[in-house]
């Protein structure tokens, strides 16, 4: 099968690969009919992770079911399905408790399985024809009649859609409060989607790129571009000076400042600045425990200098890590076939993955336009 | 006393190195880039070999063979074997070394990456298999766990922290 490979840093190529297989009585095999290029496939794209050359990308996908191993019972051949970018096993002690992004079974060890992803588990990505999905009644979800009209908003459903809504729920965001979210990449313009969803007073976007902050605008956030610094007073005019009820961190450790240079708590500690006191913070942008490639020696130990005085003085709290797609994407699915919301409305770009390569260059340049790559294996 | 220990199988137990590991290697880095003196960074590469060893020798004598028993994959077992050579030929020279020799703290740090490979290549492949297996993960505990404390000490197991001794 094509597939998508990483071969190191700012190399990734589409070769043929062995067709992935059913390899468990438990597994499916799902011909993949769309698959995202997110955000965090960039840190692995730079070589900014301990991923090994050699595995297939992609943990947003949606397909069609063409094979499933004996012990496979709710999902069946023909199913169109997404896939939470989390592996869970659905039976182990985090999973039980519905934190499939922290399953202690699909990652021995560790914490948190994911296709394709550094540290994450042995599994190959989606970015290629075919996925092998583990535990298949557990990792998939059979989506609503209308889903092959739909692909570009049901993609959403595997990672960026859920996390943002995740960054909402950490933050503890209500109806009727504001909030103030770090990032207009994908995962913060969803996160202004959910916060829209939930009823927020106020939504405010926080980037120095305009094409994203254009998007964020054109579903009712308030953009606020930061490319001249200034993004914490245009909060505090904008809430009294009180500063935002709650907030969403969706950039991660690779955050930059207006010159485009790296500052990894950039956003953490403009976060704690524009939120009010006893306001939440909702994290969900990636920090790594270590970062050997990273310039700055406390940002190679996985540290960084954060304002903590001020972050318990103003009695704020903070909730981190990866989303648990499964809590919330079946919900979420319905607001899209209710046509409630339209996620696609951040897809830029639709391409064959023989067009992967150049995308990978244009989104990882911050391209203008580039805003979100679907890829379509199968035509 | 095997029904008070906290390990839930040999995974979580072994697991539980890797990452202690994982963590003094991140603590020697610290201390080269806060530039600690050599007496401090000797210190804590030589508890790292001497722990490294210890795990190293539970695995090849307990783990390794009892699993190879069930899952008889040879290629499998004999990358575990080699990247183990590999950690130990790093561990005699370091303890060979003066921490004041050019290439000290190189060494220690390649040992690092070694290790770290080896950690992610076991989770991913030998440790994913033998989960799946029959092997009795959970009743080898109290064994690698008796193993590692004669080992460190030097003397029989004491009972695991914080468990009262339950008279038999």
């Amino acid at each position: 099968m094509k597939a998508l490979v990483y071969n190191g840093p700012r190399d990734v190529q589409v070769k043929d690969m062995p067709d992935a297989r059913i390899e468990r009585p438990t597994d499916a095999l799902v011909r993949i009919t769309r698959t995202n290029i997110c955000g965090s496939d960039l840190h692995m794209y730079e070589g900014r992770t301990d991923m090994k050359p050699g595995r297939i990308l992609g943990h947003e996908n949606v397909g069609e079911v063409i094979e499933v191993g004996l012990a496979v019972d709710r999902v069946k051949v023909g199913d169109m399905v997404s896939m939470p970018f989390n592996i869970g096993c659905g039976f182990c002690e985090n999973c039980e408790r519905g934190l499939s992004n922290y399953c202690l079974t699909t990652n021995p060890g560790l914490a948190g399985a994911a296709y394709g992803f550094a540290d994450m588990g042995p599994y190959h990505g989606g970015q290629a024809e075919l996925l092998r999905v583990p535990y298949a009644d557990y990792n998939c979800l059979i989506l609503p009649r209308d889903a092959a009209e739909k692909q570009n908003d049901y993609v959403m459903l595997s990672d960026i859609f859920p996390t943002g809504y995740h960054a909402t729920e950490m933050a503890q965001l209500r109806p009727g409060e504001s909030v103030v979210i770090y990032g207009a990449g994908p995962v913060g313009l969803m996160a202004a989607l959910s916060a829209t969803v939930k009823g927020a007073s106020l939504v405010m976007v926080v980037d120095t790129h305009k094409d994203r902050l254009a998007l964020a605008e054109k579903i009712g956030a308030v953009p606020i571009d930061d490319s001249e610094g200034g993004g914490i007073e245009q909060v505090m005019e904008l809430t009294g000076g009180r500063g935002a009820d709650c907030g969403c961190e969706c950039v991660g450790y690779q955050c930059c400042n207006m010159h485009q240079e790296e500052v990894p708590n950039l956003t953490m500690n403009n976060l704690v600045n524009a939120v009010k006191f006893t306001g939440h913070i909702g994290c969900v942008g990636v920090f790594v425990p270590q970062d050997p490639n990273a310039k700055e020696k406390l940002q190679r130990r996985g540290q960084m200098a954060f304002d903590f005085g001020m972050f318990w003085f103003k009695g704020q709290k903070m909730g981190t890590g990866q989303c648990p797609v499964k809590a919330y994407n079946r919900f979420l699915s319905r607001l899209i076939e209710q046509e409630k919301v339209k996620p696609s409305w951040i897809v830029s770009h639709e391409l064959p993955l023989e067009k992967a390569p150049e995308a990978y260059r244009n989104f990882d340049e911050r391209k203008e336009g580039w805003t979100k790559i679907t890829l379509k294996p199968n035509g | 006393m095997s029904s008070t220990l906290a390990y839930e199988d040999a995974v979580d137990l072994l697991d539980a190195d890797h990452k202690m590991a994982q963590k003094q290697f991140l603590d020697y880095q610290g201390l080269c880039d806060d530039g600690a003196p050599s007496e401090a960074r000797q210190q804590l590469a030589l508890k790292i070999c001497q722990d490294l060893s210890v795990h190293a020798q539970i695995e090849e004598e307990i783990f390794y063979p009892r699993v190879q028993a069930v899952i008889q994959d040879e290629a499998l077992m004999d990358e575990a074997l080699r990247e183990h050579a590999q950690a130990k030929e790093a561990i005699a020279r370091i303890r060979d070394m003066a921490p004041t020799d050019a290439g000290y703290d190189d060494t220690v740090m390649q040992l690092g990456t070694t290790i770290m490979d080896h950690v992610m290549d076991e989770r991913e492949k030998l440790f994913l298999k033998a989960r799946y297996s029959t092997a009795d993960l959970r009743g080898m505990v109290p064994e690698l766990y008796a193993r590692k404390k004669a080992l460190q000490s030097g003397k029989p197991a004491p009972a695991p922290a914080g468990k009262k001794k339950v008279k038999s």
